[in-house]
């Protein structure tokens, strides 16, 4: 682990000045000083200066057939590499180590499983596969969009939390009975706030909606999220109302692009109720409403579409997605979009088997 | 994006506003005046000077798309466009740009003048990054010497041609796909420079990767 500490050193360092020269070692000791006097020179910001990109030009020593880039063009090259090349190249040289996972500005974590063959033929567990995904988040700095696909655990936001401080984009999922651990989601949410504009707190699965803590991190967490600006939650209204209540009241300047998933199983009053939060988001944008609930909801529609078209003058592009279980007639739904006079873009889509499109 | 709906249905054309007319016809009439305007300019040919001294000729709209180039003509600030033709080459300062490399790069240039501006922040890039190269492309960057295939690189960076420096950053990971390190330190020539315990000790981080080395 001692050579492992040594390693990141200059990882640790950049994190307070990316722009510190890094000397190269090894090679003797007249190139090794030329280099160290170039890697400073890239550095001015004064543009008049021609910018050096070859090694070659400054020491016969490097072969003109050599791949010596400077920093910034070598980084801009291996952005082009997919990530399973990049894994196994980064141990190429000292450059590529250094500058290898500096262009990967997303990640799926767990890391896709379609990455096993290209790595290794042999199986690996699903434990071994969470610890080699987390080896590979712990390289990659620079991420701007994560999306966590399964439960995270403290250790992971732990990781994002130190690394990651240009985060604009996650994709979480909550579960209820794993509770992640308060600190952590302060100092995530203190180092990346300023960045940070866009959370999405997805289910677990299609079935479940565990959005509450999703919700409750929004809120508690929202003197930090100053700067969000889009959301994407679930709510299973007998539970998130209340929740989403709160959170539409502390974001309702902030977000001008929302998706919401809604599944309703006892009362129509709720989806006013909902409608009327979402009615105190006054610079939306942009909406998409995903409904699900067993009972017909042509009133309520109606009435909530109406809603939002007065509250929310902004509004340019509507989403309507019903779900399997909803009966109301398609000539209603449409009806109910009368209001929206300013929509630039607008997409309906419907899922039943009871509805005749088209009418 | 006006005038586009995506609708399944359609009567929901009625409750989505009155889609627009006249503003399309306008746009469209400036498009092509713009387009139009571009050809014109680039029949003016101006010439660019390598750093070693090679004077190559290149049409207007083309040499700006180096936005170093298209820099350098708007600081002129020369209303009369015909008058540049007959200035003194531009200078490029730079090393990377040798004849062989300034004389590829104005054959780029020139083919491909009327390519739409690349915009970065677009949301089609990271479709764009996985786009494979046209056939053309292909063909112009194999190029068997490789100090000269780098001197395009660096110079194509240095003035500012995004898209040649992306067909060029392709290339080369393209070659460089699938191999391993060795592999690659031997076709791109880079000197190991770590020592031996270094190597190891990465080696011993990454084990699950280097198992079939």
């Amino acid at each position: 682990m001692g050579a492992c500490a040594g390693k990141h050193q200059h990882l640790k360092r950049e994190a307070h000045d990316k722009y510190l020269p890094v000397p190269i070692k090894n090679h003797n000791n007249n190139t090794n000083d030329l280099i160290v006097k170039f890697r400073e020179s890239q550095n001015l910001d004064n543009k008049n200066i021609p910018r050096i990109y070859r090694l070659s030009y400054l020491s016969r020593d490097f072969d003109p057939r050599s791949f010596d880039f400077s920093d910034e063009l070598c980084v801009h090259i291996l952005s082009y590499l997919s990530l399973e090349d990049r894994l196994r190249l980064e141990s190429v040289c000292q450059q590529w180590q250094r500058l290898i996972y500096r262009s990967v500005r997303t990640l799926d974590y767990p890391l896709p499983s379609r990455l096993y063959s290209h790595l290794d033929g042999n199986y690996m567990s699903d434990k071994h596969w969470l610890y080699v995904s987390r080896q590979v988040l712990r390289k990659c700095h620079f991420l701007t969009k994560v999306r966590l696909l399964d439960t995270c655990d403290t250790d992971v936001l732990a990781v994002l939390a130190k690394n990651c401080h240009w985060l604009e984009s996650i994709e979480w999922r909550f579960h209820n009975l794993l509770p992640v651990r308060r600190e952590v989601l302060s100092k995530l949410c203190d180092n990346c706030g300023n960045s940070l504009t866009c959370i999405k707190v997805k289910e677990l699965d299609e079935q479940a909606f565990n959005s509450e803590s999703g919700l409750s991190v929004l809120i508690v967490y929202s003197e930090y999220l100053l700067n969000i600006r889009t959301v994407s939650v679930a709510i299973d209204s007998d539970k998130c109302l209340k929740y989403f209540q709160l959170f539409a009241d502390i974001y309702n300047q902030r977000i001008t692009s929302l998706e919401i998933r809604l599944k309703f199983s006892t009362f129509y009053t709720q989806l006013e109720d909902t409608f009327a939060s979402i009615a105190q988001f006054l610079n939306l944008q942009s909406l998409t409403i995903t409904l699900e609930s067993e009972y017909p909801l042509d009133m309520e529609l109606s009435a909530g579409a109406s809603l939002l078209a007065h509250c929310c003058p902004n509004l340019t592009a509507l989403t309507l997605e019903l779900r399997d279980h909803i009966r109301c007639t398609s000539g209603s739904v449409l009806e109910s979009l009368q209001p929206f006079r300013s929509l630039t873009s607008l997409s309906v889509r419907i899922r039943s088997p009871d509805i005749e499109l088209g009418s | 994006m006006n005038g586009e709906y995506s609708l399944d249905t359609t009567e929901g054309m009625a409750a989505s506003g009155d889609p627009p007319t006249n503003n399309a016809v306008d746009d469209y009439d400036a498009e092509e005046a713009l387009e139009r305007q571009r050809e014109e300019e680039n029949k003016i040919k101006i010439k660019l000077k390598s750093f070693e001294g090679g004077v190559y000729e290149c049409g207007l709209t083309a040499a700006k798309m180096s936005v170093m180039v298209a820099n350098m003509l708007d600081a002129l600030q020369e209303t009369d466009l015909t008058k540049i033709a007959t200035r003194e080459p531009i200078p490029l300062q730079n090393d990377a740009v040798t004849n062989k490399a300034l004389e590829k790069i104005v054959e780029w240039v020139d083919h491909h003048w009327d390519d739409p501006p690349i915009d970065p922040d677009f949301d089609d890039e990271k479709e764009r990054r996985n786009e494979e190269l046209s056939h053309w492309d292909k063909q112009f960057i194999d190029i068997a010497d490789q100090g000269e295939l780098f001197d395009i690189i660096a110079a194509a960076n240095f003035m500012d041609i995004k898209g040649l420096v992306e067909v060029g950053a392709k290339h080369i990971c393209n070659k460089i796909k699938g191999k391993s390190c060795t592999e690659v330190r031997e076709m791109l020539k880079i000197h190991n420079d770590f020592t031996p315990e270094e190597e190891a000790a990465i080696h011993k981080e990454n084990e699950w990767i280097y198992a079939k080395d």
